[in-house]
């Protein structure tokens, strides 16, 4: 349990305050904050899949969640119509956790190269 | 095996990354990329904003003079406190692009014609249509004559570089969502977009010209019947200026032999198409304004109305702003893009517009010299074409270069369709011409007027698009003027297409300042104006254009009978529904209707219409019914237009003509459906057209609705995105074309607005939208609904920045940059 909680708080934290020390960061930074911690935290690659696709949902879920409930919502509905009715927030989710899940496996596999 | 696997999962997240950044299409939609647009620390949730508690940051703007104060009222609208005019201009550009930057942006792309550098050549013949008619050209042009008032070109300096200062900031993360949605980024403005916008107006109110299908009616039908189908002034009509005698010394300074106006040059046209006219909306007329004098008023102060129709979009076009520096305290609205306030009132003074809808745009047939049409014949002289590139720059495409021809008279607009009836025609346009005067400076004379010489000194610097300027003070001095650059013309000049081998043909110059049609305190006690004609017959100058025949009359009639007005008695004239058109028309056919050959359903349909009180409102059940009887009866009747119309645009005769002959002359030939073989009379088409009509709704039952929701009524966003849109307003606005709460389907009132100017000036205010233009934002559509019920808020004209603390949003402060 504890070697799932560091990976998964760097990604929450590093990952956000990026984006706030760093404005310009680009938008797939979560794969590399998710990479770097498949890298440092010994996960095995498979674990590291699913750590990393939490830790990215929740990233991105809980961010945008805190947005969405300060506008009551209004701007997730217009949205969704753009998007044939799908919801932005599962979207977000669903994004936040495939770039999270991917970065961190590709990490932990790099890890696994120099390992012996 | 383990580098294959990590080359698998570095291959599948690369992948995944690439695929997130990249621009989908899906069945014909253009969707944005989705990492970028979903990620919540950068794409659009940035731009949910909270319900509650709007916080704008304290700014370093360089370039002011000193601090400038903000305050925001409930209602977002930003009043700047500054020591002088220039560093209100600058925070004004800021505040205004920080609501409404996107929005500034793509009206004028459009009309640069740039909108496919960022949406691709599916919008390339919108483009190419506005670079044909020269709108940079006349942008360009308009910003040579503004150079020449320096005051007031610096302030559109300042205003321009408060804009930039706010694009400067911005991070992709804080561009509006359009910019993410549409996947570009911001660029800066510049003074010529600014141009752009006046232009863009102009393109909106002064571009309708009717030479080519008049031409083809005059060709088709002679001069008699021509003369008998569309006469061009109808004695019941009300101009915005009567006849006091004020013209009798003016003569026209025309040549002694005027010009051969009815040489056509018209060729024997067998072309199959229309021309791609950008087709302005025939509907866009439906402005009202107007002024009362203290003796028709309870309070005995002036009482001053403007609702300007224009076509509805969201952001919607005006953003209100107060500007107080110690020169001026002015409250309005603006058009994102120009400094100061276009329609308002101060302290002393308030003012509206509605359009002159004169035709300032005329078409002229040229005799080539040569086959590359390099050359033109001119005064018996060939002379050469001045040939302008314009390149239309396509996202992921190469750039078209287009080439357009350039004559004494103006753009070669069509000569790239050879279906064109109007492929070998030059544009002559008002809006081409360098302006004689700085058209901003009209409002920021009108911002800081106080009396009526402060408006007549301000009136004479504006030109194009021409407007009826109605005036009001509070020391009780109304007033109403058409200004614009009118050109001088010969008598019918410019109602056909024009032989432009020949400069005796051009405009005869312009009418003087001094004679331009204005009134000021008549006795009637009311000035006002409903896009209908300037002036009665006997103004010495000929003038053709685009006029509206009921609304006018209406108000006239209101106005006269109007005594102890008040704001709210001026409040229900705005949101009038009553129609005259209808209220001339219903009779005259249910007077030629046979109610003994109609069933049970018809007699019940005739009841309901006689009974009808001509009111279009929202509920009413009956108006549905008398539009489609109206419609079959003139589409029935005029059957000659509608047979050719295709091939050849063919002028359509005014509805007050049509319901004369309906009255008079109920044997006139025109009555004579041509595709029968017995001779019809208006009795048999007025019958007809009862059964077409009652057939229409028997085979579409879902069509028996009330008026609201028959009409349809969308106010759509600028990039036409549902789910920005506001659709849902159908069954409860209402309002028709003819009525003075002038509403389509896509225009209406755009600003409605009533101000009394007593000691302390009263003043009302609402438009369809909201100051915010983030659709994520709860002040993007908030003044919809009040709208749509027909109620106003109270528009703040404040003299210090803490006057009103309970309607006090957020204070902003702007510091001198260092």
């Amino acid at each position: 349990m504890k070697n799932a909680l560091y990976p998964t708080l760097f990604i929450l934290i590093i990952g956000s305050l990026g984006h706030f020390v760093f404005p310009s960061w680009p938008w797939w930074s979560l794969v590399v904050v998710a990479a770097v911690a498949g890298r440092l935290f010994p996960v095995g690659s498979g674990k590291g899949f699913v750590v990393g696709t939490a830790a990215g949902t929740l990233l991105w879920y809980g961010t945008a969640l805190l947005f969405n409930v300060a506008n009551g919502g209004a701007l997730a509905g217009k949205v969704s119509q753009i998007f044939m009715g799908y919801p932005p927030l599962a979207i977000t989710a669903l994004l936040g956790g495939l770039l999270g899940g991917f970065g961190m496996l590709t990490g932990c596999l790099a890890r696994e190269l120099f390992k012996k | 095996m383990r580098m294959i696997k990590f080359i698998l999962s570095l291959a599948t997240t690369v992948g995944l990354v690439w695929a997130l950044q990249t621009q989908l299409t899906v069945k014909d939609k253009s969707l944005p990329p989705l990492g970028p647009f979903f990620n919540p620390f950068t794409g659009f949730w940035k731009n949910a904003e909270p319900l509650k508690g709007f916080t704008p940051k304290d700014m370093d703007l360089p370039g002011l003079s000193g601090k400038v104060q903000v305050v925001y009222d409930d209602l977002l609208v930003p009043h700047i406190f500054a020591e002088n005019a220039n560093d209100a201009a600058r925070v004004q550009g800021y505040v205004t692009a920080s609501q409404r930057l996107w929005q500034m942006d793509i009206t004028t792309r459009k009309a640069s014609g740039r909108l496919s550098e960022v949406l691709g050549d599916r919008t390339l013949a919108i483009d190419r249509t506005a670079r044909r008619r020269g709108m940079v050209f006349a942008a360009e042009n308009d910003l040579k004559g503004w150079q020449t008032s320096p005051e007031a070109f610096q302030l559109l300096e300042a205003y321009t570089a408060g804009i930039n200062a706010y694009v400067a900031q911005l991070n992709p993360a804080d561009y509006p969502i359009e910019y993410k949605l549409l996947n570009y980024a911001p660029e800066p403005w510049t003074n010529l977009k600014s141009a752009l916008v006046v232009e863009s107006m102009a393109e909106n109110l002064a571009s309708r010209d009717d030479d080519l299908p008049s031409t083809n009616a005059l060709q088709r039908f002679g001069r008699d019947t021509f003369n008998m189908l569309y006469p061009e002034w109808n004695p019941k009509q009300h101009p915005v200026i009567p006849d006091t005698g004020q013209w009798k010394d003016i003569v026209p300074n025309l040549p002694v032999t005027p010009a051969s106006t009815s040489r056509l040059g018209m060729q024997s046209a067998e072309q199959p198409s229309m021309p791609t006219l950008a087709d302005p909306d025939p509907y866009l007329k439906g402005s009202n304004n107007w002024a009362i004098s203290r003796s028709r008023t309870q309070s005995k102060n002036a009482i001053l109305a403007n609702d300007p129709h224009l076509n509805l979009t969201l952001p919607s076009i005006w953003f209100q702003v107060q500007i107080h520096t110690p020169q001026q305290n002015c409250y309005g609205v603006s058009l994102p893009g120009l400094p100061g306030i276009v329609i308002g009132f101060n302290d002393d003074v308030a003012w509206g517009m509605t359009n002159v809808s004169h035709d300032v745009s005329d078409w002229y047939r040229l005799q080539w010299t040569d086959a590359a049409r390099t050359q033109y014949q001119y005064d018996g002289q060939p002379r050469n074409v001045d040939f302008r590139i314009e390149e239309i720059k396509i996202k992921n495409k190469p750039a078209l270069l287009d080439t357009v021809r350039y004559t004494v008279w103006g753009p070669v607009v069509f000569d790239n369709d050879p279906k064109s009836e109007l492929r070998d025609c030059a544009l002559r346009w008002i809006t081409h011409d360098v302006p004689e005067h700085n058209e901003l400076g009209l409002f920021l004379s009108m911002n800081a007027a106080k009396n009526y010489a402060d408006y007549k000194t301000a009136m004479s610097g504006f030109d194009c698009p021409a407007q009826n300027f109605v005036f009001a003070t509070r020391s009780g001095d109304i007033a109403i003027q058409a200004q614009g650059r009118f050109p001088v013309r010969a008598p019918q000049q410019g109602r056909f297409i024009q032989d432009g081998a020949s400069s005796a043909n051009a405009w005869h110059g312009f009418i003087p300042q001094d004679q331009i049609p204005s009134m000021k305190n008549p006795t009637r006690g009311f000035v006002y104006s409903a896009n209908q004609h300037s002036t009665p017959p006997s103004y010495p100058y000929y003038y053709l254009g685009d006029f509206e025949d009921y609304r006018g009359r209406h108000l006239y009639d209101r106005l006269d009978a109007l005594h102890d007005a008040t704001i709210d008695s001026i409040k229900t004239m705005q949101l009038d529904n009553f129609s005259l058109r209808a209220a001339d028309a219903l009779p005259l056919m249910l007077r030629l209707l046979d109610r003994t050959t109609l069933d049970a359903d018809g007699r019940q349909i005739a009841d309901q219409l006689a009974a009808w009180n001509h009111r279009y409102d929202a509920d009413q059940t009956t108006p549905p019914y008398y539009e489609v009887w109206y419609d079959s009866c003139y589409m029935n009747t005029w059957d000659e237009m509608a047979a050719v119309q295709k091939t050849h645009p063919m002028l359509w005769p005014e509805a007050w003509r049509f319901l004369d002959l309906l009255e008079k002359d109920t044997t006139n030939a025109f009555f004579d459906d041509k595709r029968t073989p017995q001779r019809e009379t208006a009795r048999d088409i007025v019958n007809t057209s009862f059964r077409e009509m009652q057939h229409y709704f028997q085979s579409n039952p879902q069509q028996r609705v009330a008026w609201g929701s028959y009409r349809g009524f969308a106010l759509k966003h600028l990039a036409l995105i549902d789910g920005f849109s506001r659709l849902d307003l159908s069954n409860i606005v209402g309002g028709q074309k003819s009525t003075l709460n002038a509403i389509s389907r896509t225009n209406g009132p755009s600003w409605r607005m009533i101000v009394e100017l007593g000691d302390k000036v009263h003043a009302l205010g609402v438009y369809p939208g909201g100051q915010s233009g983030n659709p994520g934002s709860p002040y993007y559509d908030n003044m919809v609904e009040t709208w749509a019920k027909g109620n106003y808020y109270e528009l703040l004209l404040l003299s210090k920045p803490d006057e009103v603390p309970a309607r006090t949003l957020a204070q902003q402060v702007f510091n001198p940059g260092k």
